[in-house]
């Protein structure tokens, strides 16, 4: 197991749009790797520069002891990536379609069958082998361009926001998939999908206008939060006054209050005593991200 | 090509259309020089499709991204689009070659030649393919400019030969 690290990472583009800024962080490449960020927050820059696509205009990085700009030849022998927005070939089989990734790869086109038979049936996709790609639904074909990384040899899988599109059902099913991966291989997943980072991700970072606001396993991001708690009341319910609180109010008239633990639990009591109807649990990713994103995202 | 066949036929049609018109406009007095022109017109436009297939396979599929991020090197990438290419073409190309053995009655020399500017011909529209398709985003765009390339190289000169 090895590291992947990140130092300094900056990418101004030609327009002068600043997408990442001294990005630094140093993560162990096994498990998954969540990243988060609302759109134009600096995942795809991260994820490309990571993936050899594109240099940093300042910093380095590392992964597994390879750096990314200078040996890049050697690092691209262990990884693979399903960039935001690709599709698979529509005029090719699932089979035809993974196979000839393979091919790409290098593979002899016995061994390159062999793997796509193999990987098709680790996911399930053995009925659709030979099925025109265009005739399969969102997730069939999200499912095929997993087959493909996943039958490689790759050690390091980046997925740039792999399931959105995908509705729910779809969605989980790919989830279950990615954590079956995830035991084998390393992930470095990007998405806008709180609830899948949460589900999926050993650890979580989150990047705010090409900064990186926080870091850790989702325990972790709780305790460095400010507040740890939240409570939900329902609409027309007279919020106390709170010493230490963040007090939201959404369009439905229900009021969130995020606070510490001590704050929480005296507030409950109360509630309780006058039997007013409230929900109480620990901060959520949404929280979390909400709070450190800033509330014009809530509001969108 | 084994999923589409109308691909082949596509693949087909175009030089055997030249063909056929000028030989009838000639009254079979240029069947040779249609024949020289459709193999012109098969490894140009053979070369010149790369650059609306590789814009449509970048843009719309991120196939390039993929890829970039794999073993593939660029040299091995830019070969094995550029054969892809050509083996639409074998068809044609062979109906052209023995029409081509069985009326042209060329030297050594000639088809030395006659090779050598095929050759030159489409390695001149594969690089203008490969060049091409690094600007375009748009597949619409792609596909029209890549017509319109392939008519003022194979199609116009064959009007103005004699």
């Amino acid at each position: 197991m090895g590291t992947l690290e990140c130092h300094g990472l900056t990418k101004v583009y030609e327009d002068h749009r600043k997408a990442l800024e001294n990005v630094t962080f140093t993560v162990e490449t096994s498990g998954i790797f969540g990243l988060i960020g609302r759109n134009g927050a600096g995942k795809t820059t991260l994820i490309r520069i990571l993936a050899t696509e594109l240099q940093p205009t300042a910093g380095t990085a590392s992964i597994n002891g390879f750096d990314v700009l200078k040996q890049e030849g050697r690092l691209r022998e262990k990884i693979a990536i399903v960039p935001q927005e690709a599709r698979v070939i529509r005029w090719m089989t699932a089979k035809q379609a993974v196979l000839s990734y393979l091919l790409w790869r290098g593979y002899s086109y016995g061994d390159g069958k062999k793997l796509a038979d193999e990987s098709l049936a680790k996911l399930g996709l053995q009925e659709y082998a030979n099925v025109l790609t265009s005739k399969l639904s969102g997730g069939t074909k999200r499912k095929v361009l997993i087959a493909m990384v996943m039958a490689s040899e790759a050690e390091i899988i980046f997925l740039d926001e792999p399931t959105t599109g995908l509705d729910p059902i779809s969605r989980r099913e790919l989830w279950e998939i990615l954590r079956t991966l995830g035991k084998e291989r390393f992930i470095f997943l990007t998405t806008h999908y709180l609830e899948e980072a949460e589900q999926l991700a050993d650890k979580i970072a989150i990047l705010k206008d090409g900064k990186l606001v926080s870091l850790g396993t989702l325990a972790e991001l709780r305790k460095t939060a400010k507040y740890q708690y939240s409570i939900k009341l329902p609409p027309k319910v007279q919020v106390p006054l709170l010493k230490d609180a963040e007090v939201t109010t959404d369009k439905t008239g229900v009021t969130q209050i995020m606070t510490n633990e001590d704050e929480a639990f005296r507030l409950a009591k109360t509630f309780a005593e006058q039997s007013v109807k409230f929900s109480i649990t620990p901060v959520t990713l949404d929280d979390i991200f909400f709070y450190l994103v800033g509330q014009k995202a809530r509001d969108e | 090509m084994v999923n589409y066949p109308i691909v082949l036929l596509s693949a087909v049609i175009a030089p055997f259309s030249i063909l056929i018109v000028i030989t009838f406009v000639s009254h079979g007095a240029l069947f040779g020089t249609a024949i020289e022109g459709g193999l012109i017109m098969t490894f140009f436009s053979a070369g010149i499709s790369l650059q609306s297939d590789l814009s449509h396979l970048k843009n719309d599929f991120k196939l390039q991204d993929m890829i970039v991020s794999s073993p593939t090197s660029p040299a091995l990438y830019m070969t094995g689009m550029t054969l892809a290419e050509i083996v639409y073409s074998i068809p044609s190309l062979a109906i052209l070659l023995v029409l081509a053995g069985i009326y042209l009655q060329h030297s050594l020399l000639q088809i030395a030649i006659l090779s050598l500017a095929l050759l030159l011909m489409f390695a001149i529209s594969v690089a203008l393919g490969f060049m091409l398709s690094t600007f375009s985003n748009d597949v619409v765009q792609s596909y029209a400019f890549s017509r319109l390339l392939s008519l003022l190289f194979t199609t116009v000169p064959q009007f103005t030969i004699r």
